[in-house]
């Protein structure tokens, strides 16, 4: 694209100068509804949001059997205000005349609001015995 | 999926485009407002391509995922607040229309935003970062995070890719004040900055870094950018530069040039929320590390903008 500085004359560059393309007042448009409407979400969260801290809760989703053993399927969810990082949650199963058995996983960030899932492995069946499920701890992102 | 867009945006410019010489003497008037349509869409594909070149190292930042909803949300509102002028500012030295009027600059920054907005949600949403189980206001977070560079990039896809663009912009820059310096010094800064800032390395580094690690590297940030700026030769450098002793373009350039570049280093990480319960000598480590890509950015600012 390589032009000589002069090659053209100043009222071509005027004449496109002067029109403002109906594309242009459309894509300028949507930008203009896409940033009120960011603006809007977020201040709204920046002024009204809650700041309560992180309040993860676990629940199952669902076991089953795996080669190797079982697998129990686990939901966090952060009910709180604040995003909670290295979420470590743990699962107990303990079973009648058994020594108890555990299964940990950590969910690198719980947003608020939001939830993640997971799995916990156990050896033996879950559904023999009884499963309690908790979130041990986290950090602040 | 840049090239393809960068391509068909090349055809459609020589097709219907910027420099049809046998138009030029018949009506005007009646095809005028087509082509300019026509026109305006292969700018609009060409910043996407920009969009998607610029933003893609950070579309596949994990921490970008993260800050999007981690970051306090005032935070990300100041963030982009900030980066509204920016765009005006970018839309005026490099936007992707050739025009002067303070309604077309509006408008271009504001379809800049729109292109990275859409970019984001594409590209967040294939690669799987948007999904169920999320709230609006952590996608929300998201895609603004990664929106605000791609339309930085969709802004600069106007000169780095057009022809005529890139002549007009080269001509108003001819008659850049200290102001607009400035200004282009900013945006190069944070144009290279922004790739390495939202990572979890400049908090590492800067941890590891003894103050003479600091101040070593201070002294090369500074000696780099004077020498981009001054003996590399690149084009755009101001040529009176030249004549010029070391120590007067030393103090009247290069040191306010790296001084704009540790602002915005200290400004993204800030924003970031890496400065939060942090010393200040580690702030003041953290503020050098960013300020090398940024200082690098400030000076090599008139390449891509």
């Amino acid at each position: 694209m390589a032009r000589k500085p002069a090659a053209k004359p100043a009222q071509k560059s005027k004449a496109t100068a002067d029109t403002t393309s109906v594309l242009e007042w459309i894509a300028g448009g949507i930008g203009l509804l896409l940033l009120l409407l960011v603006v809007g979400v977020i201040g709204r969260e920046a002024l009204f949001g809650d700041r309560s801290p992180p309040a993860v809760l676990v629940e199952q989703v669902g076991a089953q059997a795996v080669p190797g053993g079982y697998l129990v399927r686990i939901k966090v969810r952060n009910d709180g205000g604040r995003s909670a990082a290295q979420v470590v949650v743990e699962g107990e199963l303990t079973r009648q005349g058994a020594e108890p058995e555990t299964g940990e996983a950590t969910f690198d960030y719980v947003p608020p609001g939001s939830s993640r899932e997971g799995g916990l492995f156990f050896t033996a069946d879950p559904a023999a015995g009884e499963l309690a499920l908790r979130a041990k701890g986290y950090v602040e992102p | 999926m840049a090239r393809p867009a960068a391509g068909r945006a090349r055809e459609l410019t020589t097709a219907g485009g910027f420099d049809p010489p046998e138009r030029d003497n018949t009506d005007m008037n009646a095809s005028l407002a087509g082509e300019a349509n026509l026109r305006y869409a292969a700018s609009l594909a060409l910043a996407f391509g920009g969009a998607l070149l610029f933003a893609f190292p950070l579309l596949m930042t994990m921490e970008m995922w993260w800050l999007g909803h981690s970051m306090e949300r005032w935070r990300l509102l100041v963030f982009l607040l900030a980066a509204l002028p920016m765009l005006l500012g970018l839309s005026y030295y490099a936007g992707f229309e050739p025009t002067f009027r303070l309604t077309d600059e509006l408008l271009d920054a504001l379809a800049a935003f729109a292109v990275g907005i859409i970019l984001s949600v594409v590209a967040l949403g294939l690669l799987g970062q948007l999904g169920p189980g999320m709230t609006l206001g952590e996608i929300v977070g998201k895609v603004t995070v990664c929106a605000i560079p791609a339309s930085i990039g969709a802004l600069v896809a106007g000169k780095q890719f057009g022809g005529e663009k890139a002549d007009t912009g080269r001509h108003r820059k001819a008659h850049m004040g200290i102001a607009g310096r400035m200004f282009v010094a900013v945006v190069g800064a944070v144009f290279l900055a922004f790739n390495v800032a939202p990572t979890e390395e400049m908090v590492l580094i800067a941890y590891m870094m003894t103050p003479w690690h600091g101040l070593a590297l201070m002294a090369v940030s500074l000696l780099l950018l004077h020498s981009f700026l001054y003996t590399l030769g690149f084009p755009g450098q101001d040529e009176r530069r030249g004549d010029r002793n070391l120590l007067h373009s030393l103090v009247a350039s290069s040191i306010p040039a790296y001084a704009l570049a540790l602002l915005v280093s200290l400004f993204c990480l800030w924003v970031f929320g890496r400065t939060q319960g942090t010393s200040l000598n580690e702030i003041a480590q953290m503020t050098v590390v960013l300020g090398l890509p940024a200082a690098l950015g400030a000076a090599t600012a008139r390449l891509v903008i």
